[in-house]
């Protein structure tokens, strides 16, 4: 699983089946103190999570089927599985950091 | 998942048997802003319903096939569905390093 953060939606209408009735959430992978490290990607959201908010997305097949109910075969793959309510890491020195990204301004 | 833009077709008369009436589309990966962003991959075409000017949708490696009826077919990007709407919060977006 990895941290992200959210930065906005996708909408659609024509779509294959398999998402019909899905939220798409477009996701910044972000490191533990919020730097982005990769491109963007859009993850099925069951969650409910919302705009600004820092996630745990999983990008991994069939980890996804199984969450969606989508097995054996299912096109999905990013889905943002929880809510951040905070990270706690060990940065270059050592040194043990905390951040509750939800009370950030 | 990722964000593309169809910019063009595959037409291909010999192929694998799997791949029969199968719409190939040339993708054009995009960033949320709408850049192009890597170079141009072949996508099958899972909604059949999208063309050249569009933006998508897409998704890549094993997943790719299964956009398809037939899922056990050798396809690597598969296009999920036509995108309406990208709505991106600016403030949202974490800073670069």
């Amino acid at each position: 699983m990895f941290l992200g953060k959210v930065i906005g939606n996708i909408v659609s209408t024509i779509k294959i089946k398999d998402y019909q009735g899905f939220k798409l959430l477009l996701v910044q992978p972000i490191q533990p103190e919020g730097t982005p490290w990769k491109d963007p990607l859009i993850c099925i959201d069951i969650v409910d999570a919302g705009v600004g908010e820092t996630v745990l997305y999983l990008d991994e097949g069939s980890s996804a089927r199984q969450l969606l109910g989508l097995e054996p075969v299912g096109a999905v793959r990013a889905v943002v599985v929880g809510i951040v309510d905070e990270i706690q890491w060990q940065d270059d020195e050592g040194e043990l950091q905390s951040r509750m990204p939800h009370r950030e301004t | 998942m990722q964000l593309g833009k169809v910019i063009g077709t595959v037409v291909a008369t010999r192929k694998h048997e799997a791949l029969q009436g199968i719409k190939l589309l040339i993708v054009q990966p995009l960033t949320p802003d709408g850049q192009p962003k890597g170079r141009p991959v072949v996508a099958a075409d899972g909604t059949a319903m999208a063309g050249p000017g569009e933006t998508i949708f897409m998704i890549a490696s094993r997943e790719g096939a299964m956009v398809l009826e037939k899922w056990f077919t050798p396809v690597d990007h598969g296009i999920i569905g036509i995108v309406d709407d990208i709505y991106v919060d600016v403030n949202a977006i974490p800073n670069e390093p």
